[in-house]
């Protein structure tokens, strides 16, 4: 009901987005929060600032698209907390996940590797579109923060699988502390980009434990944070929030994915581990509901870039070896109800 | 398509010196996080190699699925160098005795001479070991972000450092455990066939130091090249553990071995090292390789000329390699 009267508000007040606040809908479904703006940034993660920002719960999910991934072992997602402080264009994040033990960079061994932490930030498109969640896509480039224990920090970009790059300038402060089988971690740097009043934000962490590095980690879902205070274009607002609800039927979607078989390609909950396509069981709890949509009404228009994925064999083909499927406005709908119950 | 530079390695004539290991080494990893690695060793045989145990480290390919492999470990598998107590042992009278400052339980070369076989029929030989610039290279294959590639002119097999992000899916994917680990820059690295020699017309330090003039270096298209003649024409040299799947472009010219004492300490017609052990590490083609050696020192210990026999005897360490690119020239050597 909520959902739907913030809907219609929005609907009223087209071009006018200060008048209510659109992403109040996107807050109440656990998709966007708030930075708390301070005079300085912490770095310490015991500091009591923290206690000013509110606390973010997400779920870090297994990677299950690329191989080797997490997925494949049984990986269970993790709960994580994330805390966000604003200063002018800077940023601090701390972050909270549970890991029984400590593993850092070791100079004297080949065969271990450190506990790490990425933030992975996006600033939404026009049409309030966010990249794809792996490394964004080749038009929809992410920013990256890197920690790990034990390393020095990095700053990076990507704009597809294997495309990360080291970019210059300052590089992100970090600050960590394990106790009592926590991470705490704290990252902070200026804002990448020309990141407007509105960014989105997602984690991955890495355990050295299971030889974590790569597509060996969890990672969660987009999360927009708002800076208190600043304007949005009231078109990218509208976007964003269209992308992120699905107001459609989960369990038609599911009865539609059975008639379209879907799980002939995909890893669907309960079916077949099939891998022509991704595995989706977890896929609610690991995309963005508008990149659900996207991946659902036309598949080529982005292509996870695996070659086995594409036609051919061959991401140079450019087609996906999903169908372009005749569906209707409400059948997506549904569909992606049905996806984003997934997790 | 790509040329294939290659090397052809006699083991009837490495005697282990380990020159061409220090020659690689004072080249290229002597520092840094390299302290460790050895782009080429020698390892005695039977014995366990190095890094310890590679062999049965996994990696290579089955069909043309990646096989799953193990990092093999500093300490324990590669060994640690250890410091010497120069400065008390050297310089002083009544010093107390060199020896390591850390207990040692491995190296490089941990095993040497050691063998297998009970006197009087003991047995050992050795086996220099570097990057194969193999033609489907497993490292190659299991990075996600196509950090190694094979160079179009020579077929040399490199790790573009810039690319590299010390995942290493590629060490665990060399079957032959030749690429390693960096753990202070955070990277792989590995044999890179001295490709700035090589491009200048200069063999790579551990073909042109070879005291034993063991080593042959040619492409493998250039039918004048040692390598065509020896792999192909005359098949004797064969790839090390061909069943890995990667095809390799090192060879070896496997070793005779002088024959088995029987009870009454004659000389038997068996050689002392086993052809099934050979067998393991050369295919089963390596019996007739042998036979065919053998015919041929026949051959010249009965007057007859051997132009193969005169290949891997060497008369000029020049014409053990051919390094043109346009396969026209002789070589710079
Ligand atoms: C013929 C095989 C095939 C069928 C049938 C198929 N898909 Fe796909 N699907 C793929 C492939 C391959 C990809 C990955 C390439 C891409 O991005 O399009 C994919 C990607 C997706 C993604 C994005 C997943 C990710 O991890 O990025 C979603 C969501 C999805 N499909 C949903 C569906 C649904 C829902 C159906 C049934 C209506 C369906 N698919 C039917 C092959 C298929």
């Amino acid at each position: 009901m909520i959902r739907l009267a913030a809907l219609l508000s929005l609907a009223l007040c087209v071009g006018e987005a200060q008048a209510a606040d659109p992403l109040e809908v996107l807050r109440g479904e656990g998709y966007a929060s708030a930075a708390a703006v301070v005079k300085a940034l912490p770095i310490d993660p015991k500091d009591s600032a923290w206690e000013k920002a509110a606390p973010i719960s997400l779920l870090a999910y297994p990677q299950s698209t690329v191989k080797p991934g997490l997925a494949e072992d049984g990986a269970a997602p993790l709960k994580m907390e994330l805390r966000v402080l604003a200063k002018g264009r800077e940023l601090a994040v701390r972050l909270s996940w549970p890991d029984a033990a400590i593993e850092s960079w070791r100079t004297d061994r080949t065969d271990s590797f450190a506990d790490s932490a990425a933030l992975q930030f996006a600033l939404p498109g026009r049409e309030g579109t966010l990249p794809y969640i792996g490394m964004g896509e080749p038009d929809r480039p992410v920013d990256l923060w890197l920690w790990r224990n034990g390393r020095e920090t990095e700053k990076l970009s990507a704009h597809g699988f294997g495309t990360l790059e080291r970019q210059p300038g300052k590089l992100p402060d970090g600050d960590a502390l394990w106790e009592n089988g926590t991470w705490q971690i704290v990252l902070t740097g200026t804002i990448p980009n020309k990141a407007g009043p509105l960014l989105a934000l997602s984690a991955a962490i890495w355990n050295g434990g299971d030889a974590g590095r790569d597509g060996r980690k969890r990672h969660t879902a987009w999360h927009l944070i708002t800076f208190p205070g600043a304007r949005t274009n009231s078109k990218v607002l509208s976007g964003l929030v269209k992308e992120g609800t699905a107001s459609g039927n989960p369990e038609r979607g599911k009865n539609l994915a059975e008639e379209h078989g879907c799980s002939g390609c995909h890893r669907l909950p309960g079916g077949e581990p099939v891998e022509t396509g991704p595995d989706l069981t977890l896929a609610g709890g690991q995309h963005w509901p508008g990149y659900l949509r996207r991946s659902v009404k036309r598949p080529s228009s982005f292509l996870v870039p695996v070659d086995r994925f594409a036609e051919e064999g061959n991401l140079t083909s450019g087609k996906s070896l999903m169908p372009s499927l005749d569906l209707s406005d409400q059948d997506v709908e549904d569909l992606v109800a049905y996806l984003r119950s997934m997790k | 398509m790509t040329r294939q530079l290659a090397m052809v390695i006699d083991l009837n004539k490495c005697i282990g010196c380990q020159t061409c290991t220090l020659a690689c080494k004072s080249q290229w990893t002597d520092r840094k996080g390299r302290e460790f690695m050895y782009w080429n060793h020698v390892e005695t045989r039977p014995g366990q190699g190095y890094p310890k145990g590679w062999e049965e480290a996994g990696g290579g390919w089955d069909g043309d699925v990646l096989k799953p492999g193990r990092l093999p470990r500093l300490r324990e598998d590669y060994g640690i160098p250890a410091s010497f107590n120069y400065e008390q042992a050297l310089f002083h009278e009544n010093a107390p005795a060199l020896k390591s400052e850390q207990p040692m339980q491995w190296g490089p070369n941990w095993d040497e001479d050691q063998g297998a076989g009970e006197y009087p029929n003991g047995y050992f030989f050795y086996l220099p070991r570097l990057c194969n610039h193999c033609t489907n290279p497993a490292c190659r294959a299991a990075c996600p972000r196509q950090a190694i590639y094979k160079r179009e002119e020579d077929g040399i097999v490199l790790v573009d450092q810039e690319r590299c992000r010390g995942y290493r899916y590629c060490v665990a994917a060399c079957p032959y455990k030749k690429i390693y680990f960096n753990p202070l820059a955070g990277k792989a690295e590995k044999c890179i066939f001295c490709y700035p020699r090589v491009e200048k017309g200069v063999p790579q330090a551990c073909a042109f130091q070879c005291v034993g003039r063991a080593r042959h270096v040619a492409f493998r298209d250039d039918r004048e090249g040692a390598i065509w003649k020896l792999v192909e024409e005359w098949k004797v040299a064969l790839p090390l553990k061909a069943g890995f799947g990667t095809q390799p472009n090192v060879f070896y010219v496997p070793p005779l071995s002088p024959p088995t004492f029987d009870a009454e300490g004659k000389p038997t017609q068996v050689p002392r090292i086993p052809d099934a052990y050979l067998e393991g590490l050369f295919g089963p083609a390596v019996h007739e390789v042998l036979a065919r050696l053998n015919a041929e020192i026949a051959r010249k210990q009965a007057g007859q000329t051997s132009p193969l026999l005169d290949m891997l005897i060497a008369f000029r360490h020049g014409n053990m390699f051919r390094l043109d690119r346009l396969g026209e020239k002789g070589n710079a050597a």
